[in-house]
C-alpha cells in the first residue's frame, strides 16, 4: 500500500513539473553561462545602467566582441563599430575630426571615446538616445554610417553557423533579433572601464603627482570641475561653451531633441578621460590640441544668451596655467585600458 | 503515512495550482477588425484619394500601434483584456484582425490605446512588432513611431513630393499616443462563441480634424514636436465603429 501511494504521488509529482517545463518552453537543457563581474571603481558612485535586465555573462560579451569588430553590420561589408572606435584611441577615431562612413561619407560628428559608459544615462553629444542598447541601432542605420537596415543585419547574422551558436551560448537558443544583438553590444561596451590612469593611481596611493600635476589639478579644481566633475569628469549636462554652429553642418545640438531654443549650441560635456588620445576635440573636432581648447576658454569664447555663465566671460588662464592643466590632463591617460586583451578584436573577422 | 499523504497532496495542489493560472477562465473571443480606408474608400496601396482640401494623395503605406486593449462594462468599468502591442499594417492582411480571450459577456464599449505608452519608450530594446527592426522607431531620438501614413501627392512641396507622416513622441508636451474609446449604441450580449467588432480607420481624418493639415503646407513629419502632436489629435478621431456581430 505504502509502495504505491509513493510510487502514484511520484508520477503525479512529476507530471506536474513536466507539463510545467512544457509550458515554460525551456531554454535548451544544459543552457548555462558564466556570469561576469562588473566592479565599480573605489570612489565611484552607482552604474545607471540596469545589469538585471541585461546580466553580464562571458558569452554575451564575447558575442557583443565579435560583432563589435564585424564589419557585416554596415551595408558594404567595411564599417564595424571598430572602424569608428579605436582601441588605442581609447575608442575614439585617431586624428579625425569627422570618420568615415559608407560610400565616402563623413560623420557630422567627432566620435567619441567609449568608456565607463555604465554611468552615463544618455548617449550621443545632444542625448538623443536614452539606452545604451539603442545606441548601436544610429551608427548602424545612418547613411553615412553603416548605412545598413536593422532587418539585413539580423538577417545576416541568422545565415551565418558561428553567430546562431553564439547567439545560443549567450541567450540559451538560436534566435536572434535586435534586443539580443543590441544586449550583447552592450555587454562589450559596458566592460570597457577606463579607471587605472595615474590619476586613479594616485587617488589610491599607488602613485604620486609631479608639481606640474598637482599644481594643474589645483587649478582644474577651481576653474573646470563644475562640469568636468570627479571621477568620470563631467557632470552630464548639457551646456554652450561659445562654440559657434558652423554654417556648413549647423549643428545646434541638444536643440535638435528638445525643440527648445534655451538648448541652442548646447552639447554633453565630455568626461575627460583619455583625453591626451581622443583628439581632435569638441562635438566636430574643431580643435587639434588642447591648447586650443584652453585657448578658446579664454579668448574665443564667442558668447550669446545660452552661453553657460561660467565661460561667458572668457576664463582667465595664464600660460603657465594651460601647461599646468595639460600636465594634469595627461595623467587621465589609461595605457592599461587601450592595450586590454579583453577588448581587442578577437581575430575572427572575414 | 502521513508524509505520503502530504506528498501526494502537494502534487495535486502543484498540478492544479499551476493550471488555474494559466488556463484563465475566458471561453470567449473578441475579435477586433481594422478596416482601413481613406474617406470612406477602402485603402489600396498606389490608389489615389483626395482629402478635404481637395489635395491629390496617392497611398503608400499606413500603419499604426494598437495596445491596452479593454471592454467597458455596463457598469462603466473598465476590464483590461491585453497589454500586449499590436502594429496594425495595410500592406499586411493578418496584421488588420486581433484576436484576444475574454470572459465578459455583456459590454457597452470599447477602449484602446494608439501608439506605445512611455516606459516602452525608455526602456531599452524591445521585441515581437516592438522590435526596431519593424522600422517604428527614431534611432537617433530614442522614441517609437506611433503611427505612419505615407503617400505622394502633386501638391507636396517635399522631395519627390513625398508626404511622409511619422508621428511620435512620449515626452512632456510632445505626446502622440491616445486613447480611443469606442461607445456602442446598446449593451451587447454575447451570443456564441466569438465576438466581431468591425473597426473603420480612416486615413482622410489626419488632414481634417480639430487641426487643419494641408499637404501643401505640411508634407512632412519625421520628429516629435508640434505638427506630430496636432496629427495625434487628428488621428484619435479616425476610428468609428462598423459593426458588431
Ligand atoms: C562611421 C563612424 C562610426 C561607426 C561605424 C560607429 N560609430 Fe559610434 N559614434 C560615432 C560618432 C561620430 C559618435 C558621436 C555622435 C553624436 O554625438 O552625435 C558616436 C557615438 C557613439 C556612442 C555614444 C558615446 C557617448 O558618450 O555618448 C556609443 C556608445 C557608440 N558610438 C557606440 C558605437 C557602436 C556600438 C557602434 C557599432 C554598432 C558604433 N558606435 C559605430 C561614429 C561611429
Ligand atoms: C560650463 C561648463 C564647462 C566648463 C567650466 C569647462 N568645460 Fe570643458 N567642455 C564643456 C563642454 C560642454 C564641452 C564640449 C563642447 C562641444 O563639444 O561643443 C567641453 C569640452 C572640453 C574639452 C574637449 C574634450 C573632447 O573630448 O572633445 C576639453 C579638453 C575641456 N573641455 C577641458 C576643460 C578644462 C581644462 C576646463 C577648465 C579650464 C573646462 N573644460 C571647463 C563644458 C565645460
Amino acid at each position: 500500500m505504502k509502495k504505491i501511494i509513493i510510487i502514484l504521488s511520484s508520477c503525479i509529482f512529476l507530471a506536474a513539473l513536466l507539463v510545467d517545463a512544457g509550458r515554460m518552453k525551456l531554454v535548451s537543457p544544459g543552457f548555462k553561462t558564466t556570469l561576469l563581474s562588473f566592479n565599480i571603481p573605489p570612489g565611484w558612485p552607482q552604474p545607471v545602467y540596469d545589469f538585471k535586465s541585461n546580466p553580464l555573462t562571458k558569452e554575451g560579451f564575447e558575442l557583443g566582441r565579435k560583432l563589435f569588430y564585424d564589419g557585416r553590420l554596415s551595408k558594404d561589408g567595411n564599417f564595424s563599430c571598430a572602424s569608428c572606435h579605436q582601441q588605442f584611441a581609447a575608442f575614439a577615431t585617431y586624428d579625425h575630426n569627422f570618420s568615415h562612413g559608407f560610400d565616402n561619407t563623413l560623420t557630422s560628428r567627432n566620435a567619441p571615446g567609449l568608456f565607463n559608459l555604465a554611468w552615463q544615462k544618455e548617449f550621443m553629444y545632444d542625448g538623443g538616445i536614452n539606452h545604451l542598447d539603442l545606441q548601436p541601432l544610429a551608427p548602424m542605420t545612418a547613411k553615412n554610417e553603416m548605412a545598413e537596415t536593422l532587418q539585413n543585419v539580423l538577417d545576416k547574422l541568422k545565415s551565418d553557423k558561428d553567430y546562431r551558436k553564439m547567439f545560443k551560448a549567450a541567450f540559451g537558443d538560436e534566435t536572434v533579433n535586435t534586443q539580443r544583438m543590441t544586449r550583447a553590444i552592450s555587454q562589450f561596451v559596458l566592460m570597457l572601464v577606463s579607471s587605472n590612469s595615474k590619476y586613479d593611481k594616485m587617488k589610491r596611493g599607488e602613485a604620486e603627482f609631479n608639481l606640474p600635476e598637482s599644481l594643474g589639478y589645483e587649478i582644474f579644481k577651481q576653474k573646470c570641475v563644475s562640469c568636468h566633475q570627479e571621477p568620470l569628469f563631467t557632470d552630464f549636462s548639457y551646456r554652450n561653451v561659445g562654440l559657434p554652429a558652423d554654417a556648413t553642418i549647423n549643428d545646434f545640438g541638444r536643440m535638435k531633441i528638445t525643440s527648445d531654443p534655451a538648448d541652442s549650441l548646447k552639447f554633453k560635456v565630455p568626461g575627460l578621460r583619455n583625453v591626451q588620445l581622443t583628439f581632435p576635440y569638441e562635438h566636430d573636432g574643431r580643435f587639434q590640441s588642447v591648447i586650443q581648447v584652453m585657448e578658446h576658454y579664454r579668448s574665443g569664447v564667442i558668447a550669446s544668451a545660452q552661453t553657460d555663465p561660467l565661460v561667458r566671460n572668457k576664463m582667465k588662464i595664464s600660460n603657465y596655467e594651460i601647461g599646468q592643466l595639460i600636465a594634469f590632463l595627461n595623467t587621465l591617460t589609461d595605457s592599461s585600458f587601450i592595450k586590454d586583451p579583453r577588448f581587442a578584436d578577437p581575430g575572427m573577422r572575414r | 503515512m502521513k508524509k505520503i499523504i502530504i506528498i501526494l497532496l502537494s502534487g495535486f495542489l502543484f498540478t492544479s495550482f499551476h493550471h488555474s493560472s494559466r488556463f484563465v477562465k475566458a471561453k470567449h473571443k473578441l475579435q477586433l477588425v481594422f478596416h482601413n480606408q481613406f474617406s470612406g474608400k477602402e485603402m489600396i496601396a498606389d490608389s489615389s484619394y483626395q482629402n478635404a482640401f481637395g489635395e491629390n494623395f496617392i497611398l503608400k503605406g499606413f500603419r499604426y500601434y494598437i495596445s491596452n486593449i479593454s471592454v467597458k462594462e455596463k457598469n462603466g468599468r473598465l476590464h483590461n483584456i491585453s497589454a500586449k502591442y499590436f502594429l496594425v499594417d495595410m500592406a499586411d492582411d493578418s496584421s488588420q484582425t486581433i484576436e484576444l480571450a475574454i470572459d465578459k459577456k455583456d459590454f457597452i464599449g470599447l477602449q484602446f490605446m494608439l501608439g506605445v505608452d512611455s516606459l516602452r519608450n525608455i526602456s531599452g530594446t524591445q521585441t515581437g512588432v516592438l522590435d526596431p527592426a519593424r522600422g517604428m522607431f527614431w534611432t537617433w531620438n530614442s522614441g517609437y513611431i506611433m503611427a505612419k501614413l505615407e503617400g505622394i501627392s502633386g501638391d507636396s512641396k517635399a522631395n519627390s513630393h513625398l508626404v511622409t507622416y511619422h508621428v511620435g513622441g512620449f515626452k512632456k508636451d510632445q505626446q502622440t499616443n491616445r486613447v480611443i474609446n469606442l461607445n456602442f449604441i446598446e449593451s451587447h450580449e454575447l451570443a456564441g462563441n466569438i465576438f466581431r467588432v468591425d473597426i473603420n480607420a480612416d486615413a482622410a481624418a489626419w488632414f481634417n480634424g480639430e487641426h487643419k493639415i494641408k499637404i501643401a503646407e505640411y508634407p512632412i513629419c519625421h520628429s516629435p514636436g508640434a505638427l506630430a502632436v496636432q496629427l495625434a489629435d487628428n488621428y484619435s478621431k479616425m476610428f468609428s465603429l462598423a459593426g458588431i456581430r
